[in-house]
């Protein structure tokens, strides 16, 4: 070894350790708790959970893509309703005194989305109807002074509640009828009917029954019954039948009146039909339905998962796209210039994100996916 | 499902007038989903789903005529729930300590046996926790929104007890549908 490198060897032996000592960062300073005081900014998807067993959530995922960003507790059974703006959330839900057992005490919670903070309770009826979560169990109207709340015991009535007082104004029996499709004004609401027909019901400004008409037989509920669940669609009521057949009805009226029927999936082979809970997604701007779908009907299918969403034009009567969508049972739509669609998989356990493309006849694309134990319902704005 | 309808309102109506099983003119209940307790997974994407319960309660097997363990027995054509046989009852009782709800709802299914149809009612039994080792079965045959209450399996058929909390469910036969 030359001069040189015994040189260089030294240098390593001697300064290497204080190289080392160089790279050490210094110690973690001390820590303190600290919380959260808002969601992650961006826009959210809500997937409600219910159970029968203990509390139930809604929980709050970022849109983009699905990242958890927190939950709001409830109460067993949560029927969840979200304000026009996406920034309050209105839940009713059941809380046994025991749980398993005693009496029941059912509100309503009202809660700022962005902190996730109750701003109201209040006391509803203890008939509430436990159901797993769906659309139309709890329904605001759009000013947000007015809830509904479907009661069943099992005989089946409405608790009005003033959201304003966080007082129960009226209990409206509905006999033989079931969920609540609220007009925006919240002044009347209109419930399918054991018999086929549609029940409306109007409300006066003390929030009380002003007056309740029944249409004539509209479905049959043997042959070809409706899903409970609705979307607006220009103004009427969209429900789809078992089969696949669109009913558009008007509720403008004193009486439900039938307004066209079509029936989407007849000419397609593979017996088709929608399957799940709440099946049907609409977006407004183009005037598309998006439709859970699976192949080989028979009867007790109609809460079978998806195998595709359709994308059906309403005005022009043609079914645009069939995107494949493995297991859905509900599904919720965005109403921005790329439609987003979610849904949840509740017979698997599952959240799904696709996207829309309006160029390609509303083809949907599966972009996100995680899993999610007893997902039951899914909501957008 | 021909005169399915009218089928089962004149097998109540004989039974109503019998007196026997008259709670089952107000039938019932809830769904497939989450009776167990609801929680987060995990945040992360899965290529697969962690468990199909649902799925796994219509599969394709072939279905067994006496076991009534399991989903595919035959009285189970219309049952949402978890079957008593596997929380400690029967087919026709409840747990120790659990009380049979009020009310309940119907289905109409076919006995491979001895080839008949049956009307068949299911009783919730309530007021004690649900056990997670019970089986959970999921069949709809039948099945309609709550619009038509008595066909509905959705909801908490306890819902007419003073202890509603949800446990288990029973099928009884009602007698030969007609």
């Amino acid at each position: 070894m030359s001069g040189k490198w015994a040189a260089a060897v030294l240098s390593l032996a001697v300064l290497a350790p204080c190289a080392v000592r160089a790279q050490t960062p210094p110690p973690i300073p001390a820590e303190e708790i600290s919380v959260e005081k808002a969601l992650k900014p961006g826009p959210n998807v809500f997937v409600t959970t219910g159970s029968w067993g203990g509390a139930g959530a809604i929980y709050v995922f970022s849109a983009d893509d699905l990242a958890y960003k927190g939950d709001y507790s409830t109460g067993m059974q949560p029927q969840f309703a979200l304000s026009p703006g996406a920034d309050t959330g209105v839940v009713a839900s059941a809380f046994p005194k025991r749980i398993m057992y005693g009496p029941v005490e059912a509100i309503i919670q009202k809660f700022d989305v962005s902190t996730l903070k109750t701003q109201q309770e209040a006391t509803i009826l203890p008939k509430f109807a436990q159901v797993s979560p769906q659309q139309g169990q709890i329904q605001v109207s759009s000013d947000g002074s007015r809830a509904l709340v479907q009661n069943a015991t099992p005989a089946t009535s409405v608790t009005v509640v003033d959201l304003k007082s966080g007082k129960v104004t009226a209990e409206v029996p509905i006999p033989g009828c079931w969920q609540i499709n609220l007009a925006p004004d919240g002044a009347h609401f209109s419930s399918l009917c054991g018999d086929g027909s549609i029940l409306t019901v109007r409300l006066g400004a003390d929030g009380k029954a002003a007056g309740q008409a029944r249409s004539k037989p509209i479905f049959d509920v043997e042959k070809d019954p409706l899903f409970a669940q609705s979307q607006r669609v220009d103004g009427d009521l969209m429900f789809v039948s078992y089969g696949g057949v669109f009913y558009r009805i008007s509720d403008k009226g004193d009486t439900a009146q039938l307004v066209d029927t079509y029936a989407f999936a007849k000419a397609i082979p593979g017996e088709w039909t929608p399957g799940g809970y709440a099946i049907m997604g609409y977006s407004a701007p183009y005037g598309i339905m998006f439709v859970a779908m699976h192949p080989g009907a028979r009867d007790g299918g109609h809460k079978d998962g998806s195998e595709e969403i359709w994308a059906v034009d309403l005005a022009h009567k043609t079914v645009l796209y069939r995107s494949a969508a493995k297991g859905l049972t509900q599904i919720a739509v965005s109403q921005g210039k790329v439609p987003l669609i979610f849904g949840v998989a509740s017979h698997g356990g599952g959240l799904f994100r696709f996207e829309v493309d309006p160029t390609a006849k509303f083809a949907a694309k599966l972009t996100h996916q995680i899993a999610l134990r007893d997902a039951a319902a899914v909501t957008v704005r | 499902m021909t005169n399915f309808f009218s089928r089962v309102g004149k097998q109540l109506d004989d039974i109503l007038v019998s007196g026997a099983r008259s709670s089952a003119r107000r039938f019932g209940r809830r769904s497939a989903l989450a009776k167990l307790g609801g929680f987060l997974v995990g945040g992360a994407v899965v290529a697969t789903l962690p468990f199909d319960r649902g799925f796994a309660a219509t599969g394709e097997k072939p279905a067994p005529i006496d076991d009534d363990k399991t989903c595919d027995y035959w009285r189970y054509c219309a049952l949402d729930g978890n079957l008593c046989t596997t929380s400690g009852g029967s087919k026709t009782s409840c747990p120790v300590g659990a009380e049979a709800s009020q009310v309940s709802w119907v289905g109409t299914c076919h006995n491979p046996g001895d080839k008949r149809d049956y009307l068949v009612s299911y009783y919730d039994c309530c007021g004690k926790t649900p056990y997670s080792g019970a089986q959970f079965c999921l069949h709809s045959k039948g099945e309609r929104p709550g619009y038509s209450m008595g066909l509905h399996n959705d909801i908490n058929w306890c819902m007419a007890n003073a202890n509603k909390g949800y446990h288990c469910t029973v099928a009884i036969v009602l007698g030969v549908a007609e």
